[in-house]
């Protein structure tokens, strides 16, 4: 605009933004929301959290550092009502929801295939959003789910509802008619880095999983698995999974896609686990390494990234003392396991997409499903055999329901398998608990802390805290218990 | 601290929380001594490297300002030019400014009617910054790097690159400036310019038309580098960021000024139209997979992002003003005017300001005409409204936005940016002001004014439940007033061979929140925007010092009849208070006002023959400022990773049952206890002597110049106060607990200045 035309009107429009009724007229428009929505997953105020709020409460990794960063209280179980790990996730996912809902309510039922697969993306992101949330705010689906609370449902573009915190329950059954409908209106084949009818499945599996409705769990699952989309990775590429760009690993279902222009460095999830390109303060857990190295041909093995020290000649020095033989370079008197699970993709320093579910873990929702429906143990069994032999076990190796190894139940077998398999991808704290099971700390605490060393699946600290500054803004959302 | 006083003081953290483990019976402990642990978490031959961080990395600056100036012309066409060059070096390792400007004024007489002047000034200044998002900045490693990590190898000149496969490194973040410095470079330049184009043209006698026309540009150009051996640039092989900003403004101003006189009637008027455009556009680019050395964007081997966008802002306004006297003696002033802005919602986009006023000088009265002793005795008295358009554009709209944070997998994507507001408008002020001034004997003048402004329609960027989508919303909220009294007192003391003159002023100001829509309060950081408080009010948990028995971190806890946790912001008054070792537990609550009850200055000037001496001191009384840093540097060994701060004054450190102390017992890894609370939140009232400056005028030419001055001053020459951050003007509120954001804060630093002046 020139300075002399429009002197008197004063009407000037931003050049990078869209107004609300611009985006509402124009069908291709929705699809950019669309997108929007699926960069929110990408934002490390969303994905970094998400990972840390699933993952640091587990015993897989012992995080060495006395950090000011308020991931370290998730770690140590000290949360605290303004911590920036709940505060930044539960803003981004509600403001996900909201644009999510945006889209959801400008397609009608009826549409064309293109916009109906729009719909059943958005309301795919918006069960996933919600399945994020309850997960950190809300006590496991096992534990009085009509009483406990969840999180707020919002299926609506209502900017001024102010919404209580439904129950756990009616989260998940919100969360699961969300991803029933996703399902069906989804028909676009797409990469595994967006939502797919496949990729409902896959969490539909997931969630009858933890709402204990195990032929549910095993139908989802099994659609998944005969769908005829996803395979096993080959045993001799399973090391090297993470480096593998998730659009074209046929075992992924979903993965959150960071691109290399994306890549936060130090700042990426990553940079906690690997000292190449990133902090390097946590390793792999003495408990973890107890039961991974117990065969030492396991592929699984090749997800931990030791920290060796040379000599002069560029050998490893022994070192009986160490699980791997060699010795290792320490801090705080802790050995330096590094882990390679969100890094190296693409062989790029701090490069990863993380994986958000994958075509084993349907086969471990088969096997836990199994292992709690009486007379299916063989069945389970034999699922966890199909994850074993392809990370390279064999013979004496694999279970059999007559030789369960020293282990006292199928479950017990299950859920080590499932700890195996998918170690640091954020399963291993819920797993325990929605199990109601206890965490033993004890052996992941660093020096110099105050973090318990047992947590039992009743505790109060299991779940983060509502954030005090939306609690101020909402006042009919309930705080969990603070002691 | 220096290596052995942290030494001490972790030791006796570790040992604390050894001892409560070992209580609990927790085996990890009982198996082992404490020597044995404590060697492990903390070995003592840490104790044998003690770098002093504070000294490597400060400096001696200094200052290097340079003046010239031209005047002169004839009869018809006058000139003035002048260049003024400023460097300074600071105290901190890494920190320097320049700068310059250039005026150049040119006035013209056409005709006897007509003038025309043009004003023509441009700049530029440079400075350094630091990379953050990261590493810590240099101000925050000169108080947090650990006396154990060493700045340099073992040869004393090689810096020590803690992130090298084999080397260790404790403190937080592995920043090591003297490592970074050579692989970094990040620089600001800005630059200005502006022309004005005035033409008066004396109509009648009475009427004079003048246009004044401005044309202004802007740039800044920011440009980082961080080479591939960068610790925040490694993972990419090298990166080069740069943006330009450019602005460009323009402005008309045209003016209609009327002067009549009927006897002892003066009449004066003005009529007017203004109009202001301005633009600013910026772009910028992310390079990374550096070439060698090279730092332009085009060496590098990929493209990270791009970004820029444009915008645009129109004000105009059309007024009128008309003055009246009476013999000099009686005054009075009214004007309106019409303004619009295009930052305002389309409903409300135009508004009308007024004012009157009215003075009377007394002192001309024929009753005090043989008050000889009276120099000036005036009063004045006006209530008129003025108008607030301080936001960035489009507000108003409801829009979603394009950025390079909403694309996904290289896609175009959109986010919902901003919830419209058709009905944001104008702020509005309406102040009074009642005025005195008093000036006797040629030695006394006192000024007194009070002003009572009621600022309506307040504009306020209002957080919103996440609920809504949105984080928050610009709004018009409510009324704030401000209400207050300025005094100046000068007085001349001494009056001979020795001058001695003394100004003497204070601010008295009363801040006081009279509505917010619907009564409801605005979280604003930590602060809590509330009906019937100060604007300014810090709102956290508050601090209740270290319990005696137990040495445990304390806050007040408010409960209600049931006993549930309340706080302030629930407007329901407490059935029980008690305190509470809990963080969570605590409630937060109205601690104080940020502002100060009274701020003022005073100035002294010395006169004896050639020599001037002045010495300028100002003070506040009664502020407070959150003094965030000090989660991080006067914790309780909650972290390991951070030097700390030594007890100051009358700070006390728990040690023993039985003690009040202020500080809780050290304990390694320990909960909340440097969480945000009115712990760290201090009275910062503070008296400084600003300026000190003694002159020499040459009384006769010397060699070639005439006019030599020669002068010694001194800046920032002490403050006294009890603020434990040193000096607390400056702003230590910045939140620099993440590595994100810089970083404790440069202090003003004293500055001598020796300076010439002459003219040629």
């Amino acid at each position: 605009m020139g300075y002399m035309t429009g002197c008197d009107d004063l009407e000037y429009y931003p050049t990078d933004q869209l107004s609300d009724e611009q985006v509402s007229n124009s069908p291709e428009l929705l699809s950019n929301i669309t997108v929007g929505t699926y960069s929110r997953l990408r934002e490390m105020r969303y994905v970094r959290n998400r990972q840390a709020a699933q993952e640091f409460p587990g015993d897989d990794a012992v995080w060495v550092k006395n950090s000011g960063d308020n991931r370290m209280l998730t770690y140590s179980y000290q949360h605290i009502v303004n911590s920036s790990v709940s505060t930044q996730f539960w803003q981004e996912a509600y403001y996900g929801i909201f644009s999510a809902n945006k889209v959801i309510e400008a397609i009608d039922d009826n549409a064309d295939e293109e916009n109906l697969q729009l719909k059943g993306e958005n309301l795919f992101l918006r069960a996933f959003m919600h399945f994020d949330l309850v997960r950190m705010f809300g006590r496991p689906y096992s534990q009085s789910p009509e009483t406990n609370l969840g999180v707020m449902i919002r299926d609506n573009t209502d900017v001024s509802a102010l919404p209580p915190r439904s129950t756990v329950k009616e989260t998940f059954e919100f969360i699961e008619s969300d991803l029933l409908k996703a399902a069906s209106l989804m028909s676009i084949s797409k990469p595994s880095i967006f939502g797919s009818k496949e990729v409902a499945w896959g969490m539909l599996a997931r969630l009858y999983l933890y709402m204990e409705q195990h032929d549910k769990a095993i139908e989802y699952a099994d659609k998944v698995i005969n769908s005829g989309r996803y395979n096993l990775l080959e045993t001799s590429q399973l090391g090297s999974y993470f480096t593998l760009l998730p659009e074209n690993n046929p075992e992924t279902l979903f993965a959150i896609k960071l691109l290399e222009t994306e890549n936060m460095g130090k700042g990426s999830i990553g940079s906690l686990y690997h000292s190449q390109g990133g902090w390097g303060e946590i390793f792999a857990s003495k408990t973890y390494r107890d039961l991974i190295y117990q065969n030492p041909n396991d592929e699984r093995v090749k997800f931990i990234d030791p920290d060796y020290i040379y000599d002069d000649q560029g050998n490893r020095i022994p070192d009986p003392t160490e699980d791997v033989g060699f010795l290792l370079r320490k801090r705080d008197g802790l050995s330096q396991y590094f882990i390679n699970k969100y890094t190296l993709e693409g062989g790029v320093q701090m490069l990863s997409s993380p994986i958000v579910m994958r075509l084993a873990e349907m086969y471990l929702i088969k096997a836990e499903a199994y292992a709690k429906t009486p007379g299916m143990e063989a069945e389970a069994i034999e699922m966890v055999n199909i994850i074993r032999e392809r990370a390279g076990l064999s013979g004496e190796q694999l279970f059999s329901t007559s030789d369960l190894k020293g282990y006292a139940t199928v479950l017990d077998v299950v859920l080590d398998e499932r700890r195996l398999e998918l170690a640091w991808e954020g399963h291993r704290a819920i797993d325990v608990y929605r199990n109601n099971r206890s965490m033993d700390r004890s052996s992941v605490q660093p020096f110099g802390w105050s973090g318990p060393m047992l947590v039992l699946p009743t505790s109060n600290s299991i779940v983060h805290l509502i954030p005090e500054t939306e609690l101020a803004l909402n006042t009919n959302l309930v705080q969990n218990p603070t002691e | 601290m220096n290596s052995a006083e942290l030494y001490d003081r972790q030791e006796q953290g570790f040992r604390n929380f050894y001892d409560a483990q070992v209580s609990a019976g927790v085996p990890v402990y009982t198996n082992q001594t404490f020597d044995q642990y404590l060697g492990n978490v903390l070995p003592s031959s840490l104790l044998a490297s003690d770098t002093d961080w504070q000294s490597l990395l400060t400096r001696t600056g200094h200052v290097n300002q340079h003046q010239l100036s031209v005047s002169g012309g004839s009869e018809k066409t006058t000139f003035y030019i002048s260049g003024n060059y400023y460097n300074e070096l600071g105290t901190v390792l890494g920190t320097e400014y320049q700068n310059m400007d250039l005026r150049a004024n040119l006035k013209h007489q056409i005709s006897d009617r007509v003038t025309l002047q043009t004003r023509i000034n441009a700049g530029a200044n440079r400075a350094p910054n630091e990379p953050l998002e990261g590493q810590e900045g240099t101000m925050t490693q000169l108080y947090n790097n650990l006396p154990w990590d060493p700045a340099f190898e073992a040869d004393g000149t090689t810096p020590y690159n803690p992130l090298e496969a084999g080397n260790t490194w404790i403190g937080n973040a592995k920043s090591n400036y003297f490592y970074n410095k050579d692989h970094q470079s990040d620089i600001t330049k800005n630059m200005r310019f502006g022309i004005d184009l005035q033409l008066d043209v004396d109509i009648t006698d009475w009427m004079r038309f003048s246009t004044t026309n401005r044309v202004g540009l802007a740039g800044t150009d920011w440009t980082q580098l961080l080479d591939k051996d960068h610790q925040l640039a490694s993972f990419e092989n090298g990166r080069v960021s740069q943006t330009y900003t450019y602005d460009q403004s323009f402005l008309t101003s045209n003016l209609l000024n009327l002067e009549h006189r009927i006897g002892d009637h003066s009449f004066a008027g003005i009529l007017g139209q203004e109009y202001n455009y301005l633009t600013s556009s910026f772009t910028g680019a992310v390079g990374m997979d550096l070439a060698g050395d090279l730092s332009a964007l085009s060496a590098a081997g990929s493209p990270k992002s791009v970004a820029g966008n444009s915008t645009e802002t129109g004000f105009s306004s059309y007024f009128g003003q008309v003055d009246y006297n009476y013999q000099g003696k009686y005054f009075l002033v009214s004007s309106v005017r019409r303004d619009a802005s295009s930052r305002f919602g389309a409903n409300n986009r135009w508004a009308t300001f007024y004012s009157v006023g009215a003075s009377w000088n007394v002192n001309r009265e024929n009753f005090l005409k043989d008050a000889t002793w009276i120099d000036l005795l005036k009063i004045r008295t006006s209530y008129g409204t003025t108008g607030n358009a301080n936001i960035a554009p489009y507000l108003s709209l409801g829009t979603y936005s394009f950025t390079s944070n909403s694309t996904y997998n290289g896609l175009s994507g959109a986010r919902p940016a901003r919830r419209e507001n058709p009905d944001l408008t104008w702020e509005m002020a309406y102040t009074t002001n009642l005025g005195l001034e008093f000036s006797m004997f040629n030695r006394i003048n006192i000024e007194v004014d009070y002003y009572n402004r009621v600022n309506k329609n307040l504009l306020q960027n209002v957080p919103l439940s996440a609920s809504s989508g949105f984080a928050s919303q610009q709004r018009n909220v409510g009324s704030v007033r401000n209400r207050g009294l300025d005094v100046s007192i000068t007085t001349v003391n001494l009056d001979g061979a020795i001058r001695w003159e003394t100004n003497f002023n204070v601010n008295i100001n009363k801040n006081k929140v009279l509505a917010l829509n619907q009564g409801e309060d605005i979280a604003s950081g930590q602060m809590r925007i509330r009906e019937g408080l100060p604007m300014r009010y810090f709102y956290m948990k508050e601090w209740a010092g270290a319990d005696p028995q137990t040495g445990d971190p304390l806050w007040v806890r408010w409960e209600d009849a049931e006993g549930n946790l309340i706080h302030g912001a629930d407007k329901t008054e407490p059935a029980t208070i008690s305190t509470t070792n809990t963080y969570n537990a605590a409630s937060n609550l109205f601690v104080s006002s940020a502002y100060p009850d009274f701020t003022g200055g005073i100035r002294n000037d010395l006169f004896y023959k050639n020599f001037s001496l002045s010495v300028l001191a100002n003070y506040a009384v009664g502020q407070s400022i959150y003094f965030s840093h000090r989660e991080r540097i006067d914790s309780d060994n909650n972290s390991t990773n951070q030097n700390q701060m030594k007890l100051q004054g009358d700070w006390v450190r728990w040690e023993n049952p039985g003690d009040i102390a202020t500080h809780p017992r050290l304990l390694s890894g320990g909960s909340a206890s440097n969480g945000t609370s009115s712990r760290y939140l201090e009275d910062a009232s503070y008296f400084r002597i600003q300026n000190v400056r003694l002159d020499y005028a040459f009384p006769e030419k010397v060699y070639k110049f005439s006019g030599l001055r020669i002068y010694l001053s001194m800046d920032n020459l002490a403050v006294f106060t009890k603020f434990s951050g040193g000096d607390p003007d400056v702003n230590m509120e910045n939140p620099v607990i993440a590595q994100s954001a810089n970083s404790a804060r440069f202090s003003p630093t004293r500055k001598i200045l020796l300076g010439v002046s002459f003219d040629l």
